[in-house]
């Protein structure tokens, strides 16, 4: 008998054991199967910003300024040097932007039509400049100062959303607008923006 | 007599059919040398269309095809068609293929989701990555 009620309380030990490491596996974040998925996929895991909202973005900009017919045919005569200001982040959420303005930057190189200067990166660039010009670096192959090109235009913009709740449902929607000004002349020779909606039900059972 | 009468009849549908793939593999060279095509022929455009999940093949069609060169870059206007009588949630994406076939920055467009009403036409654009792009397809799967 009291081998059996040993028996007992050593199963329920074990059991509440693999609870206690199933909960602390779970609740650390370390989901159960992990696996490959499509970057470019559509993701809904939660209403908030994602990677398909990145994309769309990125996408409708980027071919909006490649057939906006003034850009065209400034263009089609030379490929327009641009500096990436920033994207205000109005929304209520914590989302990188230059992230987005990365992805925006990348398809327009990628596109032959654009180059882009890196404002941020001045300071590093100054000391390599330093660098070269101590004596260290052979005089024929060392970088000249002075012979940086300056940047026609400046690409910014705002990132807004406007979020309802009512009873179960959520409405989120975002409005991302980007400008390309004129350094020169401060004339903003193209904007647009890209809307998106998206609607979120919570379910009557469960999270 | 009855003879020539249909001997006739049978140059004449010969001709009809002659001249009917003419003009079919004429919009196909238009569209393809980046000229623009108004067919709505929905069989005509199958060329173009790739179905990435079996659940949505003969769902979804196209309507027309639309391509143009923008400063050396290929812009298309692709009607989609939903022949179903439910709505549709559907995801569509564009490749892009270069002179000798090959896929230009491959894997890099995003899937853009569409909402489709039942027998409803909707038109969705696509831009090149870059000039080298000479022709397209679009990808079509059911939004999970």
């Amino acid at each position: 008998m009291k081998n059996l009620k040993n028996l007992v309380v050593l199963g329920l030990i074990v059991v509440i054991s693999f609870g206690v490491l199933g909960c602390a596996t779970t609740s650390g974040g370390s989901p159960a199967k992990v696996a490959y998925s499509d970057p470019t996929a559509v993701e809904t895991t939660t209403i908030d910003f994602g990677s398909s909202d990145l994309q769309q973005i990125a996408e409708a900009m980027v071919n909006s300024m490649l057939t906006f017919p003034p850009i065209v045919q400034v263009t089609s005569e030379r490929r327009p040097v641009i500096f990436v200001e920033s994207i205000k982040n109005k929304t209520r959420e914590h989302i990188d932007t230059e992230a987005i303005t990365d992805t925006i930057s990348t398809k327009l190189i990628q596109s032959g039509k654009f180059r882009f200067v890196d404002r941020t990166k001045v300071d590093a660039v100054l000391k390599e400049l330093q660098y070269q010009a101590s004596g260290i670096v052979d005089d024929s192959t060392r970088a000249q100062f002075g012979r940086q090109i300056g940047a026609e235009y400046m690409l910014y913009g705002n990132f807004t959303s406007i979020e309802k709740l009512a009873g179960r449902t959520k409405d989120l929607y975002y409005k991302f607008t980007l400008k390309l000004m004129n350094v020169e002349t401060g004339i903003i020779e193209w904007q647009d923006e890209k809307e998106i909606r998206k609607v979120a039900t919570r379910k009557l059972v469960g999270r | 007599m009855l003879v020539i009468i249909l001997v006739t009849l049978l140059i004449v549908f010969f001709c009809v059919s002659l001249l009917g793939e003419k003009v079919f593999a004429e919009h196909k060279r238009d569209a393809e040398a980046g000229g623009r095509t108004d067919t709505n022929d929905t069989g005509s455009y199958d060329t173009f269309i790739v179905y990435d999940n079996p659940k949505v093949k003969n769902k979804v069609k196209i309507y027309n095809v639309k391509m143009r060169y923008v400063n050396d870059v290929l812009q298309t206007s692709v009607t989609l068609v939903n022949c179903t009588k439910k709505p549709m949630n559907i995801v569509y994406k564009f490749m892009w293929f270069d002179k000798d076939d090959f896929e230009v920055r491959a894997n890099t467009s995003p899937w853009l989701p569409l909402y489709f009403q039942p027998g409803e036409q909707k038109t969705v654009q696509g831009v090149a990555p870059n000039p080298s792009a000479k022709s397209f397809k679009i990808k079509i799967s059911i939004d999970n």
